[in-house]
């Protein structure tokens, strides 16, 4: 019989990682091959085959990649230009004159994609309030189009003053663009953003304009190779959102796929917390050279209210609908370090995959987390990676020994301790910045750890916390592929509208608002011609207490020509604006100032697989004991287990550890793990 | 170097201890930011909070304001020698917005909640934050009593009661209580935020490892400070500038300084600065010495954080009273932040001579404010806002350009007001907003460029502006041309031109419909000899018009 399957595909920076899921089974299977930049498409089918793949059977193809931020940090994009308001040329390179790093006169702030001499003006302006303040000048933008063309420009970004009130001169200036050269990549601001804030605006769209034609020729050249193959199905590609589009909307919405990689892994977690029945979750993502946190509250990922590419220091403001992840430099590879007044510290210099941790024996001789880990004996020397690298614990104790044990007089052991005890903590303040500084609990929550490195340092890192749960989910290192076949299909709508919140504008222009903005999403729905199993519109509203800047997202569940509308949004915005900044004043006005609509297209989820439950056997599993340290005092006997080997309903008590292709689950004493049916762990911790 | 630091606590949970505080007052700053209600403290981040010892000395500071390094520090001290340690009960916060306390304006209102540990104070969260109106009139300013109200050093709550009867004279002397208000709650909950969080640190490690792990905090930030003077050749370094004049009189103010490097130890002697002046460009001696602090950071410890006190250790401040930085009661303080930029960029230009790799050419070195105030048609109500900070050149450096269109010096994380932002609030229209080509000094390397921003008023307004450094241009070093220094316009309906009567300082005039404000900051000072610069950038300059033909022409003999 054929076999209905899904294909998962993620390209990161060294690996492709591919899942290919049995729709009628669950069964998953893995593939890896290492990444082509030459062709990125080679890169996909070596892996799609390792996994087992067969796209001629497969029902979708789900893509997420890194091709768009790698376009901007490598600054590897198209020959781009910007238009703009008269007067306002500068807008991009003044940017938001802040100086972050106030103490260094070094600091050097961000970079624009397009330089001056590619900035153009024409004669325009509208209001805030959409309202015509200078005409749009044709002949003038007739004239720049034809320098353009001559110029041998790629992608145009235009961006005018006001445009997301009204979008007609920027409508105006693409005609005139296609007209001229019906081969330009042209990016309109309203195209990406109906939000206010001409900087942020203007870097998000010269950002799409920049990687479009690279972007877009990608996409098509992978279209035309799985037709090649026989593919039937659909291909989707994954946005930041967490959501998928259809590759159309991907091919102009080109920078929606910046952050798919780390999306996918909090939609994973977002369907297995439902399956779980539990909506509150901390997502914990650790690698090589990071560590991510972002927050599942009642089963929603916020998205964030500034993302920058390249930090927020120096890099470029990008305002799109992006989940809010916190990241830290601090991961598997993460370099401890003395500095000259005798501190120490972890990172964020990174051994990286080359030279790597000292014990890797590939050039590296800094002492890195991983090296800790296996000095303290939680990592096995012989089976990392699937047994294709054998690590070296003399040369992590050394490395340990002269770089970090000795300037501070201190044995390896204990050196080794404080380092992951610093990287735990940092880790931790990653999660506190998405937890405490938002009035939430961690210790409410339960924490899901994945990522090659998270399952090691979760029960370090929720014991900082005070976290009792944790969940190790099923081939951890592949979460995030997994999370992408678990993806819906969803796209985010909003439009600033600043007003009073005022009963008589919700029920009339602010109703109106969102009644466009639904119709807008319903209609990229039906554009993309993709069946969905529901279809939901979620609306929320941004909100502040009038004379403030930073407003709150909050849920409109209401109606908005309902008599008690107004009070019961501000019921809501207090109530959430008290729960996050521990104060609110309910006696204060406050003020509408962008409608939100995201529509969801719900797609059918296969069913997990089910384990055998056979599997309350430990001794099967048993690799082998050996001596581990956790924590001050001697190391103590562990039993290590083989993950494949556990059934459901196995109950594995610390300390221990569990090994499993890419990643190790470490229990320290106390700490017990169950196998669910579908083969998930669930860790209880005590507080150590 | 040093082989085996000595560490009073353990150093791995020093570091943990150091990242604590980095992250406690990073949760305030942005409590504080996201709830503020006006713009000087949500854009121009016109606040700083921090974590500070029992004794008042800093741990760690969230800034927000550069030049406001000492304020708090000083603010604690002041109100612990008030009250004594047995005067400040739990549940208590203190109050100040003594002007000759935190060297500065009287907008600036201090938050302190002492944080106790088993019945005894361990520590303090305390936050500051600019209230856009404090009563005061609303033009020039002779004396501190018409800067607006003033309030001592008190107890705002009393055992965790807010006190009803100082919470109503503050109302009452405030022009927008609704405002003020909405910050004086972000100011506290920002204070609780440290206060629990620095709890829950002590909690967890104990007291007695947290003390030794700050003291080697300090220690450890001490000793790099003195790694980095002691790499600086010995000797006396001196320079000089000017301000343009007081904002009363119309007599310069001179801005003279003297370093010294012997061994590990700086000394920044300012008594050579000009006397404290009639008019109200005066700062308190907290803002000298802040100036100074800011200075020895810049050149010895840039990127270390926490900032805290032991990294100023190998400083030494010469700083007599009655210096326009160092006044007196009752001299007038409204425009506070202005000299000390500028004493900073002498100390750097004195150190040209010293450490030229570690040091930067004169930046434009003002906020260039206009301080718009009337009806809003709008909302039917009284409003004041400033269009917002504009940015200008930075000055060049030994090894590059400086960056144009940024925030000054007494400012760090500030962001302008995105004119789409401005717009939706006040009756304003922003016609141009952009880079001013030749305002960068010629050099090696090209001082950045200044800004022009030209706002239209849509209905009668008054406006208020103190530029300075309108007459001494941002300077250039070792050979590097001067900049265009800072310049403040009125350009009437009909197209007429008006310039201040005096240098930058507009005083409540008023526009009507179709009359714009023109706002243009200078530029940075060019670094080594314009001859030495590589062509391709200049042709580079050309192409973008940062740099005119014929200006180029004239500093690089460029010809096309």
């Amino acid at each position: 019989m054929v076999e209905q399957s899904r294909i998962a595909v993620d390209i990161g920076g060294t690996f492709t990682d591919v899942t290919v899921m049995n729709v009628a089974t669950g069964a998953v299977r893995f593939g890896k091959a290492l990444s082509t930049p030459a062709d990125l498409a080679d890169g996909v089918f070596a892996a799609i085959e390792r996994a087992g793949g067969v796209p001629a059977t497969a029902e979708f193809v789900i893509h997420g990649s890194t091709i768009a931020i790698n376009a901007i940090l490598e600054r590897k994009g198209a020959e781009t230009a910007l238009i703009t308001t008269e007067g306002f040329r500068d807008v991009y390179e003044i940017g938001r004159i802040n100086r972050p790093d106030s103490f260094n006169l070094f600091f050097r702030k961000h970079v624009p994609l397009v330089a001056r001499d590619r900035i153009f003006e024409v004669p325009e302006r509208m209001r805030h309030d959409g309202s015509v303040w200078t005409p749009f000048d044709a002949v003038a933008a007739g004239a720049l189009a034809r320098t353009l063309v001559e110029e041998r420009i790629e992608a145009v970004a235009i961006v005018f003053l006001h445009s997301y009130a009204n979008v007609a001169h920027e409508e105006a200036m693409r005609a005139i663009l296609l007209a001229a050269n019906p081969n330009l990549f042209v990016t309109a601001s309203h195209d990406v953003s109906r939000e206010y804030r001409e900087y942020e605006r203007t870097s998000t769209t010269v950002a799409n304009a920049y990687v479009g034609p690279r972007v877009s020729r990608y996409l098509e050249g992978l279209e035309a190779r799985l037709s090649a193959n026989a593919f039937g199905g659909e291909l989707l590609i994954m946005q930041s959102s967490g959501g998928l589009c259809d590759v159309a909307t991907a091919k102009s919405q080109c920078i929606q796929m910046l952050e798919s990689g780390p999306a996918a892994g909090v939609v994973g977690a977002s369907v297995l917390a439902e399956a779980f029945g539990t909506k509150d979750l901390i997502c914990f993502d650790m690698g090589g050279t990071t560590a991510k946190a972002c927050v599942l509250q009642d089963g929603i990922a916020n998205l964030s209210p500034d993302f920058f590419v390249g930090g927020y220091n120096e890099g470029l403001a990008i305002r799109i609908p992006v989940l809010d992840i916190k990241e830290v430099g601090t991961g598997g590879g993460s370099i401890a370090w003395i500095d000259e007044a005798g501190g120490l510290h972890v990172g964020p210099g990174s051994a990286g995959a080359s030279p790597g941790p000292a014990c890797y024996s590939l050039g590296g001789t800094q002492p890195t987390v991983t090296d800790a880990h296996l000095a303290l004996g939680r990592l096995s020397p012989e089976r990392f990676a699937d047994g294709r690298l054998r690590l070296d614990v003399a040369a992590a104790e050394g490395a340990i020994r002269t770089h970090v044990a000795e300037p501070l007089g201190i044995d390896v052991a204990a050196a080794a301790e404080g380092i992951i005890a610093i990287a735990t903590t940092q880790m931790a303040n990653a999660v506190r910045t998405v937890s405490t500084e938002r009035g939430l609990d961690p210790r409410d929550f339960v924490l899901i750890a994945y990522g090659g490195a998270g399952p090691m340092q979760a029960v370090d890192v929720a014991r900082e916390l005070a976290i009792r749960d944790v969940v190790i989910p099923l081939a951890p290192g592949h979460f995030s592929a997994y999370g992408m076949l678990t993806a819906d299909l969803r796209r985010e709508y909003a439009r600033t509208f600043v007003a009073p919140l005022a009963a008589e504008l919700l029920a009339t222009a602010i109703a109106h608002l969102y009644d466009d903005l639904a119709a807008e999403a319903a209609a990229w729905l039906t554009s993309t011609g993709l069946v969905a199993e529901a279809v939901t519109f979620e609306r929320a509203a941004d909100v502040r207490y009038q004379g403030q800047e930073h407003a709150v997202t909050i849920p409109i569940a209401t109606a908005l020509d309902a008599a008690d509308a107004e009070r019961t949004i501000k019921d809501v915005f207090d109530a959430r604006y008290l729960q996050r900044y521990g104060h609110s004043a309910p006696e204060e006005p406050a003020e509408f100032v962008a409608a939100r609509v995201s529509i969801v297209g719900r797609l059918a989820k296969p069913l997990p697989q089910t384990l055998p439950s056979d599997g309350t056997d430990l001794a099967a599993a048993l690799i082998e004991r050996r001596p581990v340290r956790f924590g001050a005092g001697a190391p103590v006997a562990s039993a290590i287990y083989d993950r494949a080997r556990l059934g459901a309903g196995a109950l594995v008590t610390g300390p221990a550890m569990i090994e499993e292709a890419g990643s190790l689950t470490c229990l320290p004493p106390g700490v017990t793990a169950t196998v669910n049916p579908f083969g998930h762990l669930f860790l209880t911790v005590d507080e150590a | 170097m040093i082989a085996n630091a000595k560490h009073a606590g353990n150093p791995v949970t020093a570091e943990i201890i150091r990242n604590a505080l980095i992250a406690i007052t990073d949760e305030m700053k942005t409590n504080l930011m996201r709830t503020a209600y006006n713009p000087i403290i949500y854009e121009a981040l016109d606040f700083t909070v921090g974590l500070f010892d029992r004794n008042g000395d800093t741990m760690s500071i969230g800034l927000g304001l550069p030049m406001f390094i000492r304020g708090l520090s000083d603010a604690i001290k002041a109100k612990l020698a008030f009250y004594g340690p047995d005067g400040i009960e739990p549940g208590d916060i203190l109050l100040t917005n003594d002007a000759y306390i935190m060297g500065s304006h009287l907008n600036h209102l201090i938050f302190t909640v002492p944080i106790f540990h088993d019945g005894e104070i361990v520590a303090f969260a305390s936050s500051m934050a600019h209230w856009i109106d404090v009563g005061g009139t609303l033009g020039r300013t002779q004396d501190i009593f018409s800067e607006g109200l003033q309030l001592p050093i008190v107890k705002i709550f009393k055992r965790g009661v807010q006190d009803d009867e100082l919470t109503r004279i503050i109302r009452t002397n405030v022009r927008i209580p609704e405002l003020a208000m909405g910050d004086f709650r972000a100011q506290i909950a920002s204070i609780r935020t440290g206060e629990r969080r620095y709890g829950a640190l002590v909690r967890k490690y104990g007291l007695e490892a947290v003390d030794a792990c700050v003291t080697d905090l300090y220690a450890m930030s001490a000793r790099k400070a003195r790694l980095a003077v002691a790499a600086m050749p010995d000797g006396v370094y001196e320079a000089e500038s000017f301000m343009d004049d007081d904002g009363v009189g119309t007599t310069p103010i001179p801005i003279k300084v003297r370093v010294t490097i012997r061994g590990e130890q700086m000394t920044i002697d300012l008594t050579d600065v000009g006397a404290q002046v009639p008019g109200y460009f005066n700062s308190g001696d907290t803002a000298g010495r802040s100036a100074a602090q800011v200075a020895f950071k810049c050149l010895t410890t840039p990127t270390l954080y926490p900032i805290n006190d032991g990294s100023f250790t190998p400083l030494e401040i010469v700083l007599p009273p009655g210096r326009v930085i160092s006044a007196v009661k009752p001299s007038a303080m409204r425009m506070w932040m202005t000299i000390p930029m500028t004493v900073v960029d002498t100390v750097f230009r004195a150190m040209a001579q010293c450490v030229p790799e570690r040091t930067i050419a004169g930046h434009h070195a003002d906020l260039c404010s206009a301080t718009f105030y009337g009806l809003n048609p709008r909302t039917g109500r009284f409003f004041t806002r400033g269009a917002g900070v504009t940015g200008g050149g930075f000055g060049a450096k030994y090894d590059g350009d400086g960056m144009s269109g940024t925030v000054c010096q007494n400012d760090g994380d500030t962001h302008n007001s995105p004119v789409e932002a401005t717009e939706s609030k006040i009756p304003l229209l922003i016609e141009r907003y952009a880079l001013r080509p030749d305002s960068g000094g010629a050099g090696r390397y090209r001082g950045g460029l200044g800004v022009e921003r030209r706002i239209r008023v849509l209905s009668p307004l008054t406006v208020n502006t103190n530029a300075e450094r309108t007459l001494c241009a941002p300077w250039g070093l070792l050979g590097g041309g001067d900049a265009l220094p800072n310049q403040m316009q009125v350009q009437r309906a009909d197209g007429r031109i008006e310039d201040p009567k005096k240098h930058g300082k507009f005083d409540s005039i008023r526009l009507e419909p179709g009359d714009a404000m023109i706002v243009r900051t200078g530029g940075g000072g060019g670094f080594g000899e314009p001859a030495l610069r590589d062509p391709a950038a200049v042709r580079r300059d050309v192409a973008c018009g940062y740099v005119t033909p014929e200006a180029a022409a004239r500093d690089y003999g460029y010809s096309e």
